[in-house]
Protein backbone atom coordinates (compact mmCIF):
# COMPACT_ATOMS: atom_id res chain seq x y z
CA UNK A 1 0.00 0.00 0.00
CA UNK A 2 1.06 3.64 -0.62
CA UNK A 3 0.43 6.25 2.05
CA UNK A 4 -0.37 8.60 -0.89
CA UNK A 5 -3.65 6.36 -1.91
CA UNK A 6 -4.75 6.57 1.57
CA UNK A 7 -4.83 10.08 2.67
CA UNK A 8 -7.88 10.82 3.15
CA UNK A 9 -9.12 10.07 6.65
CA UNK A 10 -5.30 10.10 8.11
CA UNK A 11 -5.16 11.16 11.61
CA UNK A 12 -2.63 12.93 13.92
CA UNK A 13 -1.84 16.30 11.23
CA UNK A 14 -2.96 19.68 13.32
CA UNK A 15 -4.10 22.62 11.49
CA UNK A 16 -4.36 22.84 7.68
CA UNK A 17 -2.81 25.66 6.27
CA UNK A 18 -4.82 28.04 5.32
CA UNK A 19 -2.70 29.71 2.53
CA UNK A 20 -4.56 31.10 -0.60
CA UNK A 21 -1.99 31.58 -2.93
CA UNK A 22 -1.91 29.60 -5.88
CA UNK A 23 1.97 30.44 -6.29
CA UNK A 24 4.10 30.98 -3.12
CA UNK A 25 7.35 31.32 -4.97
CA UNK A 26 7.94 32.97 -8.55
CA UNK A 27 9.38 29.57 -10.11
CA UNK A 28 6.33 27.43 -9.17
CA UNK A 29 4.64 29.21 -12.10
CA UNK A 30 7.65 28.24 -14.41
CA UNK A 31 7.07 24.97 -13.53
CA UNK A 32 3.16 24.78 -14.05
CA UNK A 33 3.97 26.28 -17.14
CA UNK A 34 5.90 23.84 -18.48
CA UNK A 35 3.49 21.13 -17.38
CA UNK A 36 0.75 22.77 -18.91
CA UNK A 37 2.72 22.79 -22.57
CA UNK A 38 3.57 19.48 -22.11
CA UNK A 39 -0.41 18.37 -21.95
CA UNK A 40 -1.01 20.20 -25.06
CA UNK A 41 1.78 18.83 -27.00
CA UNK A 42 0.93 15.23 -25.51
CA UNK A 43 1.25 13.23 -28.67
CA UNK A 44 -1.95 11.24 -28.10
CA UNK A 45 -4.10 14.74 -28.54
CA UNK A 46 -5.80 14.85 -31.90
CA UNK A 47 -4.20 18.26 -32.38
CA UNK A 48 -2.62 19.54 -35.18
CA UNK A 49 0.75 19.08 -35.46
CA UNK A 50 3.41 21.64 -34.66
CA UNK A 51 7.67 21.77 -34.82
CA UNK A 52 7.70 21.28 -31.35
CA UNK A 53 10.38 18.41 -31.03
CA UNK A 54 7.81 17.02 -28.06
CA UNK A 55 6.81 13.66 -28.94
CA UNK A 56 6.22 11.32 -26.57
CA UNK A 57 3.08 10.92 -24.12
CA UNK A 58 2.34 13.21 -20.93
CA UNK A 59 -0.72 13.07 -18.93
CA UNK A 60 -2.49 13.97 -15.47
CA UNK A 61 -1.40 10.45 -15.18
CA UNK A 62 2.20 10.81 -15.29
CA UNK A 63 2.31 14.02 -12.96
CA UNK A 64 0.13 11.83 -10.76
CA UNK A 65 2.07 8.80 -11.12
CA UNK A 66 5.47 10.61 -10.20
CA UNK A 67 3.72 11.71 -7.13
CA UNK A 68 2.09 8.41 -5.65
CA UNK A 69 5.46 6.50 -6.32
CA UNK A 70 7.33 9.04 -3.93
CA UNK A 71 8.74 7.63 -0.58
CA UNK A 72 5.60 9.13 1.63
CA UNK A 73 8.24 10.97 3.97
CA UNK A 74 9.01 13.28 0.69
CA UNK A 75 5.40 13.51 -0.11
CA UNK A 76 4.88 15.22 2.95
CA UNK A 77 7.88 16.80 2.70
CA UNK A 78 7.86 18.75 -0.35
CA UNK A 79 5.82 21.39 -1.43
CA UNK A 80 3.01 20.61 -4.13
CA UNK A 81 5.42 22.58 -6.82
CA UNK A 82 8.55 20.96 -5.20
CA UNK A 83 6.78 17.63 -6.41
CA UNK A 84 6.33 18.49 -10.11
CA UNK A 85 9.55 20.09 -10.31
CA UNK A 86 11.04 16.85 -9.66
CA UNK A 87 8.68 14.62 -11.81
CA UNK A 88 8.83 16.61 -14.57
CA UNK A 89 12.84 16.96 -14.81
CA UNK A 90 12.71 13.37 -14.19
CA UNK A 91 10.51 12.68 -17.23
CA UNK A 92 12.72 14.95 -19.27
CA UNK A 93 15.50 13.00 -19.00
CA UNK A 94 13.84 9.48 -18.86
CA UNK A 95 12.93 10.30 -22.35
CA UNK A 96 15.95 11.40 -23.31
CA UNK A 97 15.30 15.23 -24.06
CA UNK A 98 17.66 16.19 -22.14
CA UNK A 99 20.28 14.65 -19.65
CA UNK A 100 20.63 15.10 -16.06
CA UNK A 101 23.86 16.27 -16.66
CA UNK A 102 23.03 19.47 -18.74
CA UNK A 103 20.28 20.05 -16.65
CA UNK A 104 22.55 20.12 -13.27
CA UNK A 105 25.44 22.42 -15.13
CA UNK A 106 22.73 24.74 -16.35
CA UNK A 107 21.00 25.28 -12.78
CA UNK A 108 24.96 26.13 -11.72
CA UNK A 109 25.08 28.50 -13.91
CA UNK A 110 22.02 29.96 -13.05
CA UNK A 111 22.83 29.90 -9.18
CA UNK A 112 25.99 31.56 -9.75
CA UNK A 113 24.44 34.37 -12.06
CA UNK A 114 21.06 34.80 -10.63
CA UNK A 115 20.14 37.49 -13.53
CA UNK A 116 20.23 35.22 -16.15
CA UNK A 117 17.18 35.17 -18.28
CA UNK A 118 15.29 32.38 -19.85
CA UNK A 119 16.05 31.71 -23.66
CA UNK A 120 14.02 33.09 -26.08
CA UNK A 121 12.61 32.09 -29.57
CA UNK A 122 10.98 29.24 -31.24
CA UNK A 123 7.81 28.80 -33.48
CA UNK A 124 4.15 30.29 -32.04
CA UNK A 125 2.62 27.41 -33.85
CA UNK A 126 3.56 25.58 -30.39
CA UNK A 127 1.95 28.59 -28.50
CA UNK A 128 -1.25 28.19 -30.29
CA UNK A 129 -1.87 24.54 -29.76
CA UNK A 130 -1.31 25.15 -26.02
CA UNK A 131 -4.23 27.66 -26.11
CA UNK A 132 -6.17 25.60 -28.27
CA UNK A 133 -5.58 22.33 -25.35
CA UNK A 134 -6.89 24.76 -22.72
CA UNK A 135 -9.83 26.01 -24.71
CA UNK A 136 -11.00 22.58 -26.07
CA UNK A 137 -9.84 20.26 -23.20
CA UNK A 138 -9.52 16.67 -23.58
CA UNK A 139 -13.04 14.83 -22.43
CA UNK A 140 -12.86 11.18 -21.21
CA UNK A 141 -16.39 10.79 -22.11
CA UNK A 142 -16.94 8.32 -24.52
CA UNK A 143 -20.55 6.60 -26.48
CA UNK A 144 -20.08 3.37 -25.94
CA UNK A 145 -23.33 0.42 -25.76
CA UNK A 146 -21.50 -1.02 -22.44
CA UNK A 147 -24.94 -0.84 -19.92
CA UNK A 148 -24.09 0.47 -16.41
CA UNK A 149 -24.09 -2.69 -14.06
CA UNK A 150 -26.11 -0.64 -11.34
CA UNK A 151 -28.76 1.68 -10.56
CA UNK A 152 -29.59 4.44 -8.73
CA UNK A 153 -30.39 3.62 -4.68
CA UNK A 154 -27.78 -0.02 -5.30
CA UNK A 155 -25.96 -0.84 -2.51
CA UNK A 156 -22.30 -1.16 -3.92
CA UNK A 157 -19.11 -2.71 -2.02
CA UNK A 158 -16.00 -1.07 -3.35
CA UNK A 159 -13.12 -3.57 -4.39
CA UNK A 160 -9.87 -3.93 -2.73
CA UNK A 161 -7.86 -3.64 -6.07
CA UNK A 162 -4.32 -4.31 -6.28
CA UNK A 163 -3.35 -0.64 -7.14
CA UNK A 164 0.21 -1.25 -8.14
CA UNK A 165 1.87 2.23 -9.65
CA UNK A 166 -1.36 4.59 -9.51
CA UNK A 167 -5.30 4.68 -8.81
CA UNK A 168 -7.98 7.01 -8.60
CA UNK A 169 -9.93 4.58 -5.72
CA UNK A 170 -9.14 6.33 -2.66
CA UNK A 171 -7.87 4.38 -0.21
CA UNK A 172 -10.74 4.94 2.72
CA UNK A 173 -13.72 3.82 0.54
CA UNK A 174 -11.99 0.12 -0.04
CA UNK A 175 -14.03 -1.87 0.98
CA UNK A 176 -16.39 -0.22 2.13
CA UNK A 177 -20.61 -0.26 1.65
CA UNK A 178 -22.14 2.87 -0.34
CA UNK A 179 -25.02 3.69 -2.29
CA UNK A 180 -25.31 4.76 -6.06
CA UNK A 181 -26.49 8.16 -5.98
CA UNK A 182 -26.28 9.47 -10.10
CA UNK A 183 -24.80 7.07 -12.74
CA UNK A 184 -23.36 9.74 -14.94
CA UNK A 185 -24.29 9.11 -18.88
CA UNK A 186 -22.23 7.94 -21.44
CA UNK A 187 -18.76 6.23 -20.49
CA UNK A 188 -15.54 7.35 -19.22
CA UNK A 189 -11.63 6.27 -20.19
CA UNK A 190 -8.75 6.90 -17.80
CA UNK A 191 -5.84 8.55 -19.00
CA UNK A 192 -3.84 5.58 -18.79
CA UNK A 193 -3.93 1.89 -17.79
CA UNK A 194 -4.07 1.30 -14.41
CA UNK A 195 -3.02 -2.44 -14.81
CA UNK A 196 -4.41 -5.10 -12.50
CA UNK A 197 -5.65 -1.71 -10.76
CA UNK A 198 -8.74 -1.77 -13.18
CA UNK A 199 -9.47 1.24 -15.19
CA UNK A 200 -8.23 3.22 -18.46
CA UNK A 201 -10.56 1.74 -20.79
CA UNK A 202 -14.39 3.90 -21.10
CA UNK A 203 -16.29 2.27 -18.32
CA UNK A 204 -19.46 3.54 -16.71
CA UNK A 205 -18.74 6.11 -13.60
CA UNK A 206 -20.85 7.08 -10.43
CA UNK A 207 -21.50 9.33 -7.63
CA UNK A 208 -21.76 6.77 -4.44
CA UNK A 209 -22.25 8.39 -1.21
CA UNK A 210 -20.92 6.85 1.78
CA UNK A 211 -21.33 7.39 5.25
CA UNK A 212 -18.59 8.33 7.36
CA UNK A 213 -19.75 7.17 10.61
CA UNK A 214 -19.31 3.57 8.91
CA UNK A 215 -15.56 4.39 7.63
CA UNK A 216 -14.97 5.95 10.90
CA UNK A 217 -17.09 4.61 13.63
CA UNK A 218 -17.32 6.95 16.35
CA UNK A 219 -14.62 9.21 14.86
CA UNK A 220 -16.16 11.16 12.62
CA UNK A 221 -17.92 14.60 12.81
CA UNK A 222 -22.33 14.15 13.07
CA UNK A 223 -24.80 15.21 10.35
CA UNK A 224 -22.14 14.38 6.93
CA UNK A 225 -22.21 12.51 4.07
CA UNK A 226 -19.13 11.79 1.88
CA UNK A 227 -19.50 11.28 -2.26
CA UNK A 228 -17.18 10.11 -4.39
CA UNK A 229 -16.45 9.61 -8.25
CA UNK A 230 -15.97 6.02 -8.59
CA UNK A 231 -15.41 3.72 -11.77
CA UNK A 232 -17.42 0.97 -12.10
CA UNK A 233 -14.30 -1.63 -12.11
CA UNK A 234 -13.85 -0.56 -8.37
CA UNK A 235 -17.61 -1.38 -7.97
CA UNK A 236 -19.57 -4.86 -7.03
CA UNK A 237 -22.42 -6.35 -5.46
CA UNK A 238 -22.50 -6.63 -1.75
CA UNK A 239 -22.19 -9.97 -0.56
CA UNK B 1 7.81 -0.36 -13.13
CA UNK B 2 8.82 3.16 -14.05
CA UNK B 3 12.82 3.26 -14.66
CA UNK B 4 14.81 6.18 -13.91
CA UNK B 5 18.59 7.06 -15.54
CA UNK B 6 21.34 5.16 -14.09
CA UNK B 7 23.18 8.09 -12.25
CA UNK B 8 27.15 8.23 -12.65
CA UNK B 9 29.27 6.59 -10.52
CA UNK B 10 29.94 9.82 -9.01
CA UNK B 11 26.69 11.01 -8.31
CA UNK B 12 26.22 7.33 -6.83
CA UNK B 13 29.01 8.16 -4.24
CA UNK B 14 27.34 11.69 -3.49
CA UNK B 15 23.38 10.92 -3.33
CA UNK B 16 23.19 6.80 -3.25
CA UNK B 17 20.93 5.20 -5.53
CA UNK B 18 17.27 6.28 -4.78
CA UNK B 19 15.19 3.08 -5.32
CA UNK B 20 12.32 5.11 -3.27
CA UNK B 21 11.72 7.93 -6.05
CA UNK B 22 11.87 6.20 -9.20
CA UNK B 23 12.03 9.02 -12.25
CA UNK B 24 12.48 11.56 -9.67
CA UNK B 25 16.43 12.84 -9.82
CA UNK B 26 15.64 15.95 -9.00
CA UNK B 27 14.55 14.81 -5.26
CA UNK B 28 17.54 12.93 -4.88
CA UNK B 29 20.01 16.46 -4.30
CA UNK B 30 17.36 17.57 -1.99
CA UNK B 31 16.60 14.57 0.20
CA UNK B 32 19.12 11.44 -0.48
CA UNK B 33 21.91 12.80 1.66
CA UNK B 34 19.30 13.89 4.78
CA UNK B 35 17.73 10.44 4.31
CA UNK B 36 21.32 8.82 4.48
CA UNK B 37 22.10 11.16 7.95
CA UNK B 38 18.90 9.64 9.06
CA UNK B 39 19.35 5.92 8.42
CA UNK B 40 22.64 6.29 10.12
CA UNK B 41 21.69 8.15 13.09
CA UNK B 42 18.89 5.15 13.57
CA UNK B 43 20.80 2.13 13.19
CA UNK B 44 23.71 3.77 15.84
CA UNK B 45 20.82 3.68 18.20
CA UNK B 46 18.45 0.64 17.50
CA UNK B 47 16.74 0.87 21.05
CA UNK B 48 14.03 1.89 22.50
CA UNK B 49 12.46 3.66 25.55
CA UNK B 50 15.83 6.09 26.77
CA UNK B 51 17.37 6.31 23.19
CA UNK B 52 14.22 6.85 21.61
CA UNK B 53 15.25 10.28 21.33
CA UNK B 54 17.79 9.30 18.77
CA UNK B 55 15.44 8.11 16.03
CA UNK B 56 13.35 11.44 16.27
CA UNK B 57 16.59 13.45 15.64
CA UNK B 58 16.79 11.32 12.92
CA UNK B 59 13.74 11.95 11.41
CA UNK B 60 14.43 15.39 12.48
CA UNK B 61 17.92 15.41 10.11
CA UNK B 62 15.43 13.39 7.34
CA UNK B 63 13.03 16.76 6.92
CA UNK B 64 15.42 19.31 7.33
CA UNK B 65 15.58 21.48 4.21
CA UNK B 66 18.66 22.84 2.52
CA UNK B 67 18.47 26.70 3.66
CA UNK B 68 19.50 27.39 -0.77
CA UNK B 69 15.70 25.11 -1.45
CA UNK B 70 13.97 27.98 -3.22
CA UNK B 71 17.14 29.44 -4.94
CA UNK B 72 18.20 25.64 -5.68
CA UNK B 73 14.39 25.35 -7.01
CA UNK B 74 14.48 28.55 -8.95
CA UNK B 75 17.47 27.73 -10.66
CA UNK B 76 16.28 24.19 -11.59
CA UNK B 77 12.99 25.36 -13.03
CA UNK B 78 14.39 28.54 -15.10
CA UNK B 79 17.19 25.92 -16.13
CA UNK B 80 15.13 23.22 -17.63
CA UNK B 81 12.92 26.03 -19.23
CA UNK B 82 15.58 27.09 -21.18
CA UNK B 83 16.66 23.99 -22.08
CA UNK B 84 13.57 23.38 -23.59
CA UNK B 85 13.26 26.28 -25.38
CA UNK B 86 16.66 25.43 -26.80
CA UNK B 87 15.59 21.83 -27.72
CA UNK B 88 12.74 22.82 -29.72
CA UNK B 89 10.53 21.64 -26.90
CA UNK B 90 8.75 24.42 -26.17
CA UNK B 91 9.09 28.13 -27.09
CA UNK B 92 10.45 31.29 -25.51
CA UNK B 93 6.59 32.35 -24.55
CA UNK B 94 5.18 29.07 -23.71
CA UNK B 95 4.77 29.86 -20.34
CA UNK B 96 3.92 33.17 -20.08
CA UNK B 97 1.19 32.63 -22.56
CA UNK B 98 0.00 29.70 -20.18
CA UNK B 99 0.21 32.11 -17.16
CA UNK B 100 -1.74 35.18 -18.89
CA UNK B 101 -4.51 32.57 -20.13
CA UNK B 102 -5.05 31.91 -16.51
CA UNK B 103 -4.26 35.46 -15.61
CA UNK B 104 -7.65 36.68 -18.15
CA UNK B 105 -9.78 33.90 -19.56
CA UNK B 106 -9.72 30.70 -16.48
CA UNK B 107 -9.88 31.91 -13.65
CA UNK B 108 -12.43 32.54 -10.61
CA UNK B 109 -13.88 35.61 -12.17
CA UNK B 110 -15.52 33.00 -14.26
CA UNK B 111 -17.32 31.46 -11.40
CA UNK B 112 -18.01 34.66 -9.43
CA UNK B 113 -20.39 35.78 -12.47
CA UNK B 114 -21.69 31.84 -12.62
CA UNK B 115 -22.90 32.31 -8.99
CA UNK B 116 -23.86 35.65 -9.51
CA UNK B 117 -26.09 35.16 -12.33
CA UNK B 118 -27.49 32.35 -9.91
CA UNK B 119 -28.21 34.62 -6.98
CA UNK B 120 -30.36 36.70 -9.19
CA UNK B 121 -31.66 34.04 -11.91
CA UNK B 122 -33.55 31.45 -9.66
CA UNK B 123 -34.55 29.76 -12.63
CA UNK B 124 -30.75 29.85 -14.30
CA UNK B 125 -29.99 28.63 -10.68
CA UNK B 126 -31.67 25.67 -11.00
CA UNK B 127 -30.31 25.03 -14.75
CA UNK B 128 -26.51 25.44 -12.99
CA UNK B 129 -27.51 22.59 -10.59
CA UNK B 130 -29.40 20.56 -13.24
CA UNK B 131 -26.93 20.78 -16.06
CA UNK B 132 -23.80 22.84 -15.28
CA UNK B 133 -22.36 23.05 -18.80
CA UNK B 134 -25.61 24.03 -20.60
CA UNK B 135 -26.29 27.12 -17.62
CA UNK B 136 -22.50 28.26 -18.31
CA UNK B 137 -23.37 28.35 -21.98
CA UNK B 138 -25.49 30.29 -21.27
CA UNK B 139 -23.17 33.15 -20.23
CA UNK B 140 -20.83 35.72 -22.18
CA UNK B 141 -17.61 33.89 -20.60
CA UNK B 142 -14.44 33.67 -22.32
CA UNK B 143 -14.25 30.72 -24.71
CA UNK B 144 -12.91 27.50 -22.94
CA UNK B 145 -15.71 27.06 -20.43
CA UNK B 146 -15.82 23.23 -21.05
CA UNK B 147 -12.03 23.04 -21.79
CA UNK B 148 -8.70 21.94 -19.66
CA UNK B 149 -10.04 20.63 -16.29
CA UNK B 150 -13.73 22.01 -17.08
CA UNK B 151 -15.10 19.23 -20.00
CA UNK B 152 -17.31 17.44 -17.06
CA UNK B 153 -18.29 20.26 -14.32
CA UNK B 154 -21.09 20.04 -11.76
CA UNK B 155 -22.58 22.15 -9.23
CA UNK B 156 -24.03 22.21 -6.04
CA UNK B 157 -25.87 24.54 -4.31
CA UNK B 158 -25.70 25.57 -0.40
CA UNK B 159 -28.91 25.69 1.39
CA UNK B 160 -29.98 26.73 4.82
CA UNK B 161 -29.88 22.68 5.61
CA UNK B 162 -27.02 21.73 3.55
CA UNK B 163 -23.61 22.84 3.35
CA UNK B 164 -21.05 21.53 0.76
CA UNK B 165 -17.75 21.22 0.23
CA UNK B 166 -15.21 20.00 -2.79
CA UNK B 167 -11.77 18.09 -1.69
CA UNK B 168 -10.04 15.83 -3.70
CA UNK B 169 -7.85 12.89 -1.50
CA UNK B 170 -6.11 11.48 -3.91
CA UNK B 171 -4.30 14.81 -5.56
CA UNK B 172 -6.05 18.79 -6.21
CA UNK B 173 -8.31 18.42 -9.31
CA UNK B 174 -10.14 21.72 -9.56
CA UNK B 175 -12.38 23.38 -12.37
CA UNK B 176 -10.09 25.42 -13.75
CA UNK B 177 -12.23 27.55 -16.41
CA UNK B 178 -14.46 28.87 -13.44
CA UNK B 179 -12.14 28.46 -10.61
CA UNK B 180 -8.70 29.05 -12.28
CA UNK B 181 -5.80 27.08 -10.15
CA UNK B 182 -6.03 25.67 -6.57
CA UNK B 183 -4.76 27.94 -3.79
CA UNK B 184 -2.54 25.68 -1.47
CA UNK B 185 -4.77 24.96 0.82
CA UNK B 186 -6.43 22.71 -1.38
CA UNK B 187 -3.58 20.79 -2.36
CA UNK B 188 -2.47 20.79 1.27
CA UNK B 189 -2.24 16.98 2.14
CA UNK B 190 -3.70 18.05 5.75
CA UNK B 191 -6.58 19.19 4.42
CA UNK B 192 -7.10 16.58 2.18
CA UNK B 193 -6.49 13.92 5.35
CA UNK B 194 -8.49 15.86 7.40
CA UNK B 195 -10.99 16.94 5.66
CA UNK B 196 -12.56 13.88 4.74
CA UNK B 197 -13.19 12.28 7.98
CA UNK B 198 -13.79 15.72 10.11
CA UNK B 199 -14.98 18.63 7.53
CA UNK B 200 -16.59 20.57 10.42
CA UNK B 201 -13.70 20.32 12.62
CA UNK B 202 -11.65 21.87 9.56
CA UNK B 203 -14.54 24.18 8.42
CA UNK B 204 -14.59 25.55 12.23
CA UNK B 205 -10.34 26.53 11.76
CA UNK B 206 -11.33 28.15 8.56
CA UNK B 207 -13.49 30.55 10.31
CA UNK B 208 -16.69 28.54 9.52
CA UNK B 209 -18.62 27.56 11.80
CA UNK B 210 -21.39 25.31 10.22
CA UNK B 211 -24.11 24.10 13.19
CA UNK B 212 -25.16 20.61 13.50
CA UNK B 213 -28.45 20.75 12.17
CA UNK B 214 -26.82 21.59 9.20
CA UNK B 215 -25.76 18.45 6.71
CA UNK B 216 -22.50 18.73 4.92
CA UNK B 217 -22.14 17.27 1.59
CA UNK B 218 -18.57 16.39 0.95
CA UNK B 219 -17.49 16.17 -2.59
CA UNK B 220 -14.27 13.95 -3.18
CA UNK B 221 -13.10 14.76 -6.71
CA UNK B 222 -11.84 11.14 -7.77
CA UNK B 223 -13.22 10.57 -11.29
CA UNK B 224 -13.89 12.85 -14.35
CA UNK B 225 -16.37 15.42 -12.38
CA UNK B 226 -15.13 18.76 -11.34
CA UNK B 227 -17.28 19.98 -8.50
CA UNK B 228 -17.97 23.54 -7.22
CA UNK B 229 -20.53 25.16 -5.23
CA UNK B 230 -22.82 27.59 -5.40
CA UNK B 231 -22.79 29.59 -1.82
CA UNK B 232 -25.63 31.24 -0.56
CA UNK B 233 -26.41 34.60 -1.12
CA UNK B 234 -25.33 36.70 1.70
CA UNK B 235 -28.22 38.85 3.70
CA UNK B 236 -28.22 42.55 3.12
CA UNK B 237 -27.32 42.31 -0.78
CA UNK B 238 -31.17 43.15 -1.79
CA UNK B 239 -30.31 46.22 -3.66
CA UNK B 240 -27.02 45.03 -5.02
CA UNK B 241 -26.49 44.52 -9.32
CA UNK B 242 -24.86 41.51 -10.49
CA UNK B 243 -21.88 42.79 -11.42
CA UNK B 244 -21.63 44.32 -7.26
CA UNK B 245 -22.28 40.59 -6.36
CA UNK B 246 -19.63 39.26 -8.36
CA UNK B 247 -17.32 40.89 -6.70
CA UNK B 248 -18.55 39.54 -3.36
CA UNK B 249 -17.30 36.04 -4.37
CA UNK B 250 -14.23 34.08 -3.96
CA UNK B 251 -12.77 30.68 -5.00
CA UNK B 252 -12.94 29.16 -1.35
CA UNK B 253 -16.57 30.64 -1.67
CA UNK B 254 -16.94 28.32 -4.50
CA UNK B 255 -14.85 25.31 -2.88
CA UNK B 256 -17.41 25.44 0.25
CA UNK B 257 -14.48 26.69 2.71
CA UNK B 258 -15.29 30.85 2.99
CA UNK B 259 -18.76 31.86 3.70
CA UNK B 260 -19.42 34.56 1.29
Amino acid sequence: MKLQHYLGGLEGLGPVTFEKRVFVEPWEKRIFGIHVAMMALSSQLPLAATPSRFNTVWTWADLRKGAESLNPFDYFKFRYYEKWLGGISGYFVQKGYITEAELDARALQILQAPSTAATQGGDPAIDRRVVTYLIEGDSPKRDSAMKPRFAVGDKVSVKNVPSIEHTRLPGYLRDRIGTVDIVYPATYTYLTSTGPDGIGDAMPVYCVRFDPEEIWKGNTDKNVAIYADLFEAYLDKPN
Amino acid sequence: MTTRPNPSDEQISEIGSDASTPGFPGFARFSRRNMLLAASAAAAAPGIGADAIAPSAAQAQRFEYPSDREAKSAARALALESLLIEKGVITGNTVNTVLSFFETQMGPFNGAKVVARAWVDPAFKQLLVNDTPAAIAKLDLPKGMAGAEGEHMRAVANSPMVHNLVICTLCSCYPWPVLGLPPYWYKDPTFRARAAREPRAVLKEFGLDIPPSVEIKTWDSSAQIRWFVVPERPAGTDGASEAELAKLITAEGMMGVARV
